[in-house]
């Protein structure tokens, strides 16, 4: 009870601070120096990397200026010798009623400066590296440029290691990651527009697309639905990819994700929208076809056809990773008379004393491998090693021996997870589909594979992407619809580009037959 | 939303009674049966099912697959199937039972139909098991026998059933269905491939051994290894085997051809009161082996063995036919039935005669014979 009072104090309090900072924040900056000093360091009390400065000119002692901006966030050189140093050593009558526009425009050495009475403004710009100069006798301060964080090196990102093609990856600085864009497309065509999401990160993010290729339906109904996002805090794309995605609680992607600018210049010149979020380096793309989880950028860069070759194998990868166990299941346990005789006495012999039914046994097994899976993934790498051993001696071979679990079993297991890992976008698909699959393999035997398969199928169907089908092609089929979906046609052969998705399909006034398309 | 859902899984539901057999069987919960051989005993009249089954116990990596047989009786082939159970732990699975032996007495005693009626009735047994007569005394004396691959006899007798139409041509295979359609065909008489126990390299084993030639339900007889290769031949049935031309004056001159292809048009007349067939066989053969001395650059040659291979095929054939005519008399070429296709009148008339008619049929063989390959190496 007492606890309850407590707690509703302490909120109560909260309450009361959180609507002081409002009002303090709404309210505009006084003349006064001193004042407005105070003003900010009420509102980051208790944050102690807070640092404020007062700065007098050396030969105007009535020129009192303050500087104030947060440690760690900023370059000292630049505060230094661009801010500190002209404002003591500056000559130049400033003074008067437009002190501030002097200033900038005289006095001090910063390429990018603005004037702002909002505290508000204020208290964004200081906590992102900004340097805040306040001015005796000025209801305006400056908002200086001074951000120096450190950013992470660009280097490759490792879950999109490729063979030969452009090495470099996003970090999770927004601006770099934009200059990585920038610079592979000269064009004023490459519209970037800044939005703001999350009430206390205030993270920044982009939209790019090209404006001539871009679809604007898509890009309106884009704007619509980030326009709506209502949340404290984005700290990854996929915060946003949950809250503006077609089919919320479908477990198949519906937008893109990548972490190499070329994948991004690629599907922007393809019509799509780029969502780059300032703090990660994990850039959304939409809309999202289902063929896209079977491509990767090196289909483009390497021979057309080594490339289809492995983008078929991609695509059986996946069927055999949701199909196998249930497959399995349902021949094994129903079906026997499918069979063919020497691998029936194969199996029978190995299952012979094995305890458990073979649904059983696959689902234990299939958990075991998703165990041994997560663990990879969270652990320390040194471990790795005794995780192999575990896995492959132990859960493998002495399972095996000890008649735990039937030899075809391990097979199928091995096999369900060697082909998961072909297609790592659809990891959470593959997981529940496959499960979903083998339930209902082992109570209605073929049928019910048959009758889940037929479901997932649907489901895929269905499935839209800011209103572009995932599956299906708009009206008859056509070699340019297709040609980048089972195989990668050769260059010469991809004239146009996908129609549901751009204003302008094509990509190829003559081909290089000297055709006009 | 709920009510959408319920509906959905009634609808469902209602597919649930479409799906034929979906009841859950493990697979450690069958006895896998390979072959399965069927007696009679004379005093009781009582079938004797010799079923071989997999050894499931001592197949291994090192033994590779064996099996044992499950001996057991009863008045119906079902029921004997049944009584196996009391002796068995787990239940005969029959889905992958390839043979089914039926025993020399059995085939005497004319019981053809009714021993096979429940294989092919059951939902379990496939239709296409082979069917063989067992020339020993009983049909578990072939299926006790030891392969020479050492496995499991049936699937063994499988294999060679499956091969010999296009290395041998000694037999015909003859799956279960086509066995109960023969017997319920007019005009036809089955025939089924027979297996005895040879001695190969001091221990005994199976072995092809021609043709049973059945009459209704009855064994009428057998033919040879060789004149089932005729049989065939008249029949149209023939894709493979060897032609041996051996002369007995001069021994040097043996030749074989490899069969590689044959077409057999049969055609029949009917002129005053007797059937007179007429089969013209084609057959395309390489010359594969021949002694020395013979200049197989030469045309003339060619045509000379050419002659001499139609002369002595037309022959084979139709000692073939007669003795089937006359021995057997047993329509196993299909004669009648030819006439019941072509001519449904004209086999009402002759239908209740056609014992008489058949056996009084005349017969012209007709052989071409072109060797299309002749092996030549060089001058020697």
């Amino acid at each position: 009870m007492f606890h309850f009072f407590a707690k509703h104090k302490e909120e109560t309090i909260n309450r009361k601070v959180e609507e002081l900072n409002e009002t303090i924040q709404d309210c505009d900056l006084t003349n006064s120096l001193s004042q407005n000093v105070e003003i900010l360091q009420k509102l980051f009390i208790d944050v102690d990397v807070l640092i404020v400065r007062y700065i007098q000119n050396s030969q105007n002692s009535s020129l009192k200026y303050c500087i104030a901006y947060c440690d760690g966030v900023v370059n000292s050189t630049i505060i230094n010798d661009n801010i500190i140093k002209p404002l003591v050593l500056s000559n130049v009558a400033v003074a008067g009623s437009n002190l501030i526009d002097n200033l900038m425009s005289h006095v001090i050495l910063i390429n990018e400066a603005e004037k702002t009475n909002k505290i508000k403004d204020i208290v964004e710009s200081i906590s992102y590296g900004d340097t805040i100069l306040f001015a005796d006798g000025s209801n305006e301060a400056l908002i200086l440029n001074t951000k120096g964080f450190l950013t992470r090196a660009l280097a490759e990102p490792d879950n999109e290691k490729i063979l030969s093609g452009p090495r470099e990856g996003f970090n999770e600085s927004l601006i770099q990651n934009l200059s990585m864009i920038r610079r592979k497309m000269r064009t004023n065509e490459l519209k970037i527009k800044y939005f703001t999401f999350g009430r206390i990160t205030k993270t920044k993010a982009c939209v790019c697309y090209i404006d001539k290729i871009v679809n604007k339906n898509l890009l309106n109904e884009l704007y619509r639905r980030l326009n709506a996002i209502d949340i404290d805090a984005v700290l990854d794309t996929n915060y946003i990819t949950e809250l503006v995605k077609d089919s919320a609680l479908s477990p198949f992607r519906t937008t893109g994700y990548t972490e190499r600018p070329d994948v991004v210049v690629g599907k922007l010149l393809e019509g799509r929208i780029a969502i780059i979020l300032d703090g990660t380096p994990v850039v959304l793309t939409v809309p999202y076809l289902f063929i896209e989880n079977f491509q990767s950028s090196e289909d483009y860069y390497l021979n057309f056809y080594y490339t289809s070759f492995s983008r078929i194998l991609r695509m059986i990868g996946f069927f055999l990773t949701i199909t196998v166990p249930g497959f399995y299941i349902a021949i094994v346990a129903y079906s026997l008379e499918m069979l063919p005789t020497s691998l029936l006495i194969n199996i029978a012999s190995a299952r012979k004393s094995v305890p458990l039914p073979a649904a059983v046994e696959a689902f234990v097994m299939l958990l075991v491998f998703d165990i041994l899976r997560e663990t990879g993934i969270r652990m320390p790498t040194s471990i790795g090693q005794a995780l192999s051993i575990v896995g492959a001696l132990v859960i493998g071979q002495a399972a095996v021996d000890a008649k735990l679990v039937a030899a075809p079993m391990i097979i199928v297991v091995a096999i369900t997870g060697i082909t998961s890992l072909l297609v790592p976008k659809m990891n959470a698909p593959t997981i529940y589909v496959r499960l979903f699959l083998l339930l209902l393999a082992s109570t209605l035997g073929l049928f019910g594979f048959i009758l889940g398969l037929s479901a997932v199928l649907i489901h895929i169907l269905n499935l839209y992407s800011f209103g572009v089908p995932q599956l299906t092609i708009n009206g008859s089929l056509q070699f340019q619809e297709i040609k980048d979906t089972f195989f990668r046609a050769p260059w010469t052969r991809m004239i146009t580009r996908t129609k549901s998705m751009t204003q302008d399909v094509v990509r190829m006034k003559n081909d290089s037959e000297g055709r006009h398309d | 939303m709920i009510k959408k859902i319920i509906c959905m899984v009634l609808s469902l539901a209602l597919l649930l009674p479409l799906t034929g057999c979906w009841s859950y069987h493990g697979l450690n919960e069958i006895t896998i049966v390979a072959g399965v051989g069927i007696d009679l005993d004379p005093s009781s009249g009582d079938y004797l099912l010799s079923c071989e089954i997999i050894d499931l116990a001592s197949t291994g990596k090192e033994t590779g697959v064996k099996s044992k047989i499950v001996d057991s009786r009863g008045a119906t082939i079902f029921e004997a199937v049944r009584n196996a159970k009391k002796r068995l732990v787990n239940k005969l699975y029959w889905g992958n039972a390839q043979v089914l032996v039926i025993g020399n007495q059995l085939a005497e005693q004319g019981g053809v139909s009714a021993a096979i009626n429940w294989f092919i009735s059951d939902a379990e047994c496939r239709e296409t098991v082979s069917i063989i007569v067992s020339q020993e005394k009983t049909a578990k004396d072939i299926l006790t026998l030891q392969g020479i691959d050492n496995s499991v006899v049936s699937f063994e007798i499988q294999k060679i059933i499956d091969d010999d139409q296009n290395t041998t041509g000694s037999i015909e295979p003859v799956p279960l269905y086509r066995v109960y359609n023969q017997l319920r065909s007019p005009g036809v008489c089955i025939s089924l491939p027979a297996f005895h126990q040879v001695i190969n390299n001091e221990k005994p084993t199976v072995e092809a051994n021609g043709e049973a030639v059945f009459k209704g339900e009855k064994l009428a007889g057998y033919l040879s290894a060789e004149e089932s290769k005729y049989y065939l031949f008249a029949k149209d049935a023939i894709n493979g085997g060897i032609l041996t031309l051996s002369s007995s004056e001069q021994d040097n001159q043996d030749v074989s051809l490899e069969i590689s292809k044959n077409k057999t048009k049969t055609s029949y007349s009917y002129k005053d009161g007797r059937i007179k067939e007429t089969i013209e066989t084609n057959t395309d053969v390489y010359l594969d082996e021949v002694k020395l001395g013979t200049d197989l650059l030469d045309q003339r040659e060619i045509s000379k063995l050419e002659t001499a291979a139609q002369k002595k095929l037309e022959n084979d054939i139709s000692d073939v036919i007669k003795k089937v005519q006359t021995e057997y008399d047993s329509d196993i070429f299909g004669y009648g039935n030819m006439i019941y296709k072509k001519d449904p009148v004209l086999w009402q008339q002759l239908s209740p005669k056609w014992d008489h008619l058949f056996q009084t049929a005349q017969i012209e063989v007709k052989s071409k014979i072109n060797i299309v390959n002749t092996s030549f190496l060089k001058h020697s």
